[in-house]
């Protein structure tokens, strides 16, 4: 048996089920709010992006409300060291916010997480379950173990998206309808009006990039971007970071634009789905066609070189910093995660069990 | 008619009862679906004439429904469906095998991201890669996706023998 098991049983429950006809007042009635609600954003944005609220600041990330510290011991029977890492690494491992330091210690936090939005040296950032930000300090004493203390997110209601620039600087989200972006160093939060349809997609120095019911659009405190997508795209798995926009189009490629001036300026197209580097510098390409042979490359200043030393089939992938290449896989039925450097080596690290990388 | 030259109430017309079927999927509630679709047939309708190629538009209403189940997931937290699978036969209920009612019900109870994936699969036939452009994730997450869900509901069915398919 296959998964023809699911694909007939969910044919055959929406042949089953009953079809409305349509309600034409009430549609009429979903037009007419959504049409004004279209509006109300365009004018706030055309008007004032301009009109961005400098909000006031609370220093939530500064652990002020956070709960106690706890120390997180390794799990013991992990002694190989993580071949490849410089610094700590956050994942979902079996549905719970663990990180690796690089000594090969696997620490489970016990705070159950859908997926790892991103971190810094000192913060890792995840949404849990509920869609609810989940932020947890860290930091490694004179010993080299790893703590970790969960602070009170800067928001706590549940969020529609949210996105950590690849500096860490910046977080954004959406909520309510409206696009909160906080600067973790000047310790300030921008917020603005957001169309109906919005998802933020990235944030970066350069601003925070949004898919407006279609477009693509980069917003800053005084300018807004319209990046172009290819295909129909909606750009959701767009990125920002020094001056580029990547945005992965569903014809296969993913076009590189330079935004520094204002403008969306096409300056590199890649076959492959492409994952930007924190700072811009390259691209980590992944095959859009599986059945193309091709395997994960990174792009580098113009060229493109495969990586190799990955004894599994590539499930995801994600920059741990401008240098290191997280790659998650899986080898048969048993998942696993890589380590890959900037020559382009890779190496397994000590982690079973169901990892994602998901954001 | 050539595709660019159908008109919005045309298209309407036409796809209300695929599109509907894929919503109810895609919530697991009739009520939800409906209102759900007429949300995303709501914002195609503002936009159809950006929508360059009408014969794609279905694809355009089913990101935005897949988006907007998104939204609402993210607002309501983890809200329990409501529309209670009811017993095969029972009136205005499924006329479906205990079987499928087993399955229909742990393929409702998977996060909507991953109820999203399979219904995008194996229901509209969407190549990973297509997959992936609808939900504006990675081919590597829809595989990552597809695993975790056909997991979860072996876990749930053990007489159920998932193997994966891949496009």
């Amino acid at each position: 048996m296959t998964t023809r098991q699911i694909r007939e049983t969910l044919t055959d429950v929406s042949q089953a089920v009953d079809v409305p006809v349509v309600d034409q007042v009430s549609f009429r009635a979903r037009v007419r709010s959504a049409q004004r609600r279209r509006t109300t954003s365009r004018v706030l944005v055309a008007g004032a992006a301009a009109a961005a609220v400098l909000a006031g600041t609370a220093a939530l990330l500064q652990g002020s409300r956070g709960d106690d510290r706890v120390v997180q011991p390794a799990d013991p029977s992990r002694t190989v060291a993580a071949q490849g890492l410089s610094e700590t690494v956050w994942f979902v491992r079996d549905g719970e916010l663990t990180a690796l330091d690089p000594s090969g210690g696997l620490h489970p936090l016990g705070i159950d997480v859908e997926s790892v939005v991103g971190w810094t040296t000192e913060h890792v950032y995840a949404v849990d379950d509920e869609s609810r930000l989940v932020v947890v300090e860290h930091w490694v004493d004179d010993a080299g173990r790893l703590h970790d203390r969960r602070e009170e997110p800067p928001v706590t209601e549940p969020l529609e998206s949210v996105a950590l620039s690849g500096d860490g600087r910046f977080v954004a989200w959406l909520t309510d309808g409206k696009v909160t972006v906080r600067d973790n160093k000047a310790d300030r939060d921008q917020t603005f009006a957001a169309d109906p349809d919005s998802y933020v997609a990235a944030v970066g120095a350069d601003g925070v990039l949004l898919s407006e019911g279609g477009d693509l659009v980069l917003r800053s405190g005084q300018h807004l971007v319209d990046v172009p997508t290819v295909g129909g795209g909606d750009g959701w798995a767009a990125q920002v970071a020094g001056g580029l926009v990547l945005v992965p189009d569903p014809d296969g490629r993913s076009r590189l634009y330079d935004v520094s001036q204002g403008e969306a300026r096409l300056t590199e197209t890649i076959v492959g789905s492409g994952v930007l580097g924190p700072y811009g510098e390259r691209v980590a390409v992944l095959p859009t066609d599986p059945d193309s042979g091709g395997g994960l490359e990174v792009w580098d200043g113009g060229e493109t070189r495969p990586v190799t030393g990955l004894g599994a089939t590539v499930d995801a992938v994600r920059w741990a910093d401008e240098t290191t290449l997280l790659v998650s896989g899986r080898e048969g039925a048993r998942g696993v995660l890589y380590s890959c450097d900037l020559d382009l080596r890779c190496a397994p690290l000590p982690v079973d069990g169901e990892v994602s990388l998901v954001r | 008619m050539a595709g660019n030259e159908i008109d919005f109430s045309e298209f309407m017309a036409a796809r209300w009862g695929p599109l509907y079927r894929t919503a109810y999927l895609l919530t697991g509630d009739r009520h939800e679906a409906e209102d759900l679709l007429q949300g995303a047939l709501a914002r195609t309708c503002l936009r159809w004439e950006k929508i360059r190629d009408k014969r794609a538009a279905d694809a355009y209403v089913r990101r935005a429904m897949v988006h907007d189940m998104s939204r609402r997931w993210g607002r309501r937290g983890r809200e329990v469906v409501t529309d209670e699978v009811p017993d095969a036969g029972h009136g205005g209920g499924l006329d479906l095998r205990a079987d499928q009612l087993d399955l229909w019900q742990q393929i409702r109870d998977l996060p909507p991201r991953m109820r999203a994936v399979l219904v995008l699969r194996y229901v509209e036939d969407l190549t990973e890669a297509a997959t992936a452009h609808e939900l504006g994730i990675s081919v590597g997450s829809v595989k990552s996706q597809t695993h975790h869900a056909l997991r979860r509901l072996r876990a749930a069915l053990p007489d159920l023998q998932l193997a994966e398919e891949t496009s």
